[in-house]
């Protein structure tokens, strides 16, 4: 499966369902936080239009505001994300970037159309 | 909007560090005007219930709002049943020493809730630093756990050395005054970790219960130091660390339920 390969439109619906799917994850492990806090998160996150669409998410600016917000826990919710996704999709990503910030897994998995 | 929800969250964190300064100052004024006099030990005694009582309240109205469910439900409602354990520890000791007359209760009951309250405090602390504490580096670690190591063994040594007491209860005396470093040092290890990682995000970088523990790390080294050495006479200092801790945890919970599951939640219906 390549995302670049677009002839029929499979890779638009590919990079959305990816998308999708780490969107899904990254409310998950907000939310596994506990309610109110997930819920604060989630009200700062939407002030700052990073929750805008339910359906996708951009991981940079999600990292980058909650990096801002909660200062270190933003690196264990994208640990937990990152951990998540590679469960998600029995994925062999991020086995080249091992030393890579649990970010740039992310978009590696997302970039490679694994996720 | 949002650069006035940011700006506000700054001026409600000095207002509460200036609020702490303020109660921990108006506490320990009164503790020490008082030592002296005749009622020096009930105020004591009750500035210590009545501080770790306030901290005890606002843990359950933490509980109350954000139940068990998570990371931090439940390390919030570890938190409640260890300051429970310490309230009711604070109780006994006022009640051995006013109530019955025993100026140095120790060992005693409220040494076993003393130390069964270290459990849960433990357990938040450790489950709470996977928040705060990411981004520390192994080496700092080693060096942290080295000092904490040292300094453990460092008192307990001193311990030995000014174990003076006789009697039947010599020995529990002993263990139960050797227990606490051991428990502190627990304890001590994620709050100096994550003091050192603090300063950042805006409703993280003080991390209020930590430093709280340092303070109490601090006063029950003192007392366990001075139990064991028999020289129970001079714990003005030790008192007035341990009502700094409480209240600091007090400002902790306050800051938590404020800003975490509080004020925000109630701005969002208003202002979307």
């Amino acid at each position: 499966m390549s995302i670049s390969d677009d002839s029929d439109g499979s890779g638009n619906r590919d990079k959305s369902a990816g998308q999708l799917v780490l969107r899904k994850v990254v409310d998950e492990t907000v939310r596994s936080l506990g309610g109110p806090i997930s819920k604060t998160i989630m009200w700062h996150m939407s002030n700052k239009g990073i929750f805008s669409e339910s359906t996708r998410i951009d991981i940079t600016a999600f990292y980058l505001n909650l990096k801002e917000l909660v200062g270190p826990g933003a690196d264990m919710i994208m640990e937990e994300t990152c951990k998540q996704l590679q469960k998600h999709y029995g994925t062999k990503a991020g086995h080249d970037v091992v030393r890579s910030s649990p970010l740039e897994k992310i978009q590696k998995m997302m970039e490679i159309g694994e996720a | 909007m949002e650069q006035q929800t940011y700006m506000n969250i700054k001026r409600q964190r000095t207002n509460l560090i200036i609020g702490l300064i303020v109660s921990i100052a108006v506490v320990n004024i009164a503790v020490f005007f008082s030592a002296a006099s005749e009622i020096g030990m009930m105020v004591a005694d009750f500035s210590t219930i009545s501080t770790i009582a306030i901290a005890f309240g606002l843990s359950l109205v933490v509980v109350g709002k954000q139940k068990i469910s998570g990371l931090f439900g439940r390390a919030y409602a570890v938190l409640a049943i260890g300051l429970v354990c310490w309230l009711t520890a604070e109780a006994l000791w006022a009640y051995y020493q006013i109530g019955l007359g025993i100026e140095n209760p120790f060992p005693s009951l409220a040494d076993a809730f003393w130390l069964a309250g270290y459990g849960p405090f433990a357990y938040h602390l450790f489950s709470t630093s996977r928040f705060f504490g990411k981004g520390i580096r192994k080496s700092f670690l080693a060096v942290v756990t080295l000092a904490v190591a040292l300094y453990v063994t460092f008192y307990i040594s001193i311990i030995l050395d000014t174990f003076e007491l006789t009697g039947p209860d010599a020995l529990l005396s002993l263990a139960i005054g050797i227990s606490y470093p051991i428990a502190d040092g627990v304890i001590l290890l994620p709050a100096l970790a994550i003091i050192m990682n603090s300063g950042r995000g805006q409703l993280t970088s003080i991390p209020w219960m930590f430093v709280a523990f340092i303070l109490l790390v601090a006063a029950d080294s003192f007392l366990g130091l001075g139990a064991v050495a028999a020289t129970t006479d001079q714990t003005l200092h030790i008192t007035m660390l341990y009502n700094a801790a409480y209240l600091c945890i007090a400002a902790g919970l306050f800051w938590y339920n404020r800003m975490f599951i509080g004020i925000l939640p109630k701005t969002r219906t208003n202002t979307t």
